[in-house]
């Protein structure tokens, strides 16, 4: 095997090596998925899920509308 | 500002995993919850929404310890000059005096600000929502952190939004507000002000304006006369707004409400309240804050009985500053001019007392110059 081949080679076999912690832990967990990152990134089921928040709070007053004037 | 969806406020950019600094941090260090559970509901058990306030020392502070030694005193956190002010007019009486502090710690001290809201997220007073994706923001973006709050005197008069005024020239320069008010100054040094104007590292107009006493600078002599007689802003700011009548309660469902009775455009010249080594100028600009003699009476009677003890009409740093305002075109602009200055009459017969100490008395009016 010639030298570039050689070296070529070894950094491969570092460079799969490493590919497991390249992306932030705030991607995945000891354990597999995080599933706060998974959801969070995904629009679809943040719409799902606010959306169902939105309908279990519909009774819920939010601001007061007595507010008034500027301060 | 423009409003954000509820899914917005809390969508992530998929990049922040790419943070060599944040995004090495499990979502759960800093909020808790449960990374592992696929059930939304129940992950969410025990998550801090924002982990640094009222303590960063666990989150932010593990690496910025620095910064978050001294956050808690900044008054953008502790908002205690509101608490010393309140204190100072309260009625001292432990029964009232608790009635009104609760009160003050409900709706005054409401506003606070954190790491988390400048740097990552819209002030919660303000809605909340992250500000890019939960992606740092190294400087605070004007619009939705700064202005989101200082809403209706700054953000009116920094942009030009009052009408038929300009808006500040440093606006107009492209000067963001972190320019003037650095980190330094908005992160604190530990030491518990009693209001803004005496942070030691807030912002000076001469920080950068250092020549303008120089022989050979323009308006050198003019400069010269009124050094120490009066602040920047007497002859370079524009009329701003100034409210009045603030009084805060609870609705019949419980939620908290603030109410003004008016609000209104004024300019006005008074004696300086807070002289001091920093700040020797014997006339400032002073603008009506909104506290009135009932605020608290939501909560009780009588709460404010030394109301008397605090102007109403505080020192005021507008931001609207003018090289040339109508007053300042030519000397009889402000001299001879009384309408431009805070007098007795302009002010309710019950909020005399209190302002005695900024009223301007008729024998400290300019008198008019020949031309």
């Amino acid at each position: 095997m010639k030298p570039t081949q050689l070296i070529i080679t070894i950094a491969s076999v570092f460079a799969v090596f490493l590919f497991p912690f390249s992306a932030g832990k705030a991607a995945n967990t000891t354990k597999g998925e995080n599933h706060c990152f998974t959801c969070h990134t995904s629009a679809r089921k943040l719409i799902k899920i606010t959306r169902e928040i939105a309908a279990s709070n519909k009774d819920k007053p939010g601001a007061s509308p007595e507010t008034k004037g500027e301060g | 500002m423009e409003p954000l969806a509820p899914h917005e406020k809390v969508y992530v950019d998929s990049s922040f995993a790419e943070d060599e600094n944040h995004g090495q941090l499990g979502c759960e260090e800093c909020h808790g919850g449960n990374p592992n559970d696929p059930n939304w509901k129940t992950a969410h058990n025990g998550v801090v929404r924002d982990p640094s306030y009222p303590d960063p020392s666990k989150s932010c502070g593990a690496c910025h310890d620095d910064i978050a030694e001294h956050y808690q005193k900044s008054l953008h956190a502790s908002l205690s000059p509101f608490k010393k002010m309140i204190d100072m007019r309260a009625t001292p009486e432990k029964a009232i005096y608790e009635k009104v502090d609760t009160a003050r710690e409900f709706h005054c001290t409401a506003c606070h600000s954190s790491c988390g809201q400048c740097h990552i997220s819209r002030p919660n007073a303000a809605g909340g929502g992250f500000l890019d994706g939960h992606l740092f923001q190294k400087r605070p973006p004007v619009r939705t952190v700064c202005t989101a709050c200082h809403g209706s005197r700054i953000e009116r008069e920094y942009f030009g939004k009052n009408k038929g005024l300009p808006p500040d020239i440093h606006r107009q320069k492209y000067f963001k507000c972190s320019k003037c008010h650095k980190a330094d100054e908005m992160h604190g040094d530990g030491k518990d002000y009693a209001n803004r104007y005496e942070v030691e590292n807030g912002p000076k107009c001469l920080d950068c304006h250092e020549t303008i006493y120089e022989p050979k600078a323009s308006n050198a002599k003019t400069h010269w006369i009124h050094k120490d007689e009066v602040s920047c802003q007497v002859c370079h700011a524009l009329p701003y707004k100034n409210c009045s009548g603030c009084h805060v309660g609870k609705d019949k469902n419980g939620l908290k409400y603030y109410k003004t009775e008016s609000s209104f455009m004024h300019f006005k010249i008074g004696l300086n309240p807070l002289r001091t080594e920093k700040r020797p100028e014997k006339f400032v600009t002073v603008r009506r804050v909104p506290v009135a003699h009932g605020t608290f009476d939501f909560y009780t009677k009588n709460g404010l009985s030394n109301f008397d003890k605090l102007p109403t009409w505080k020192l005021a740093t507008p931001h609207n500053i003018r090289r040339q305002t109508p007053h300042n075109k030519t000397c009889n602009g402000c001299h001879g001019n009384p309408k431009l200055f805070l007098l007795e009459k302009d002010i309710k017969a019950d909020y005399t007392k209190a302002n005695k100490a900024v009223i301007v008395p008729p024998e400290l009016l300019p008198k008019k110059r020949a031309q």
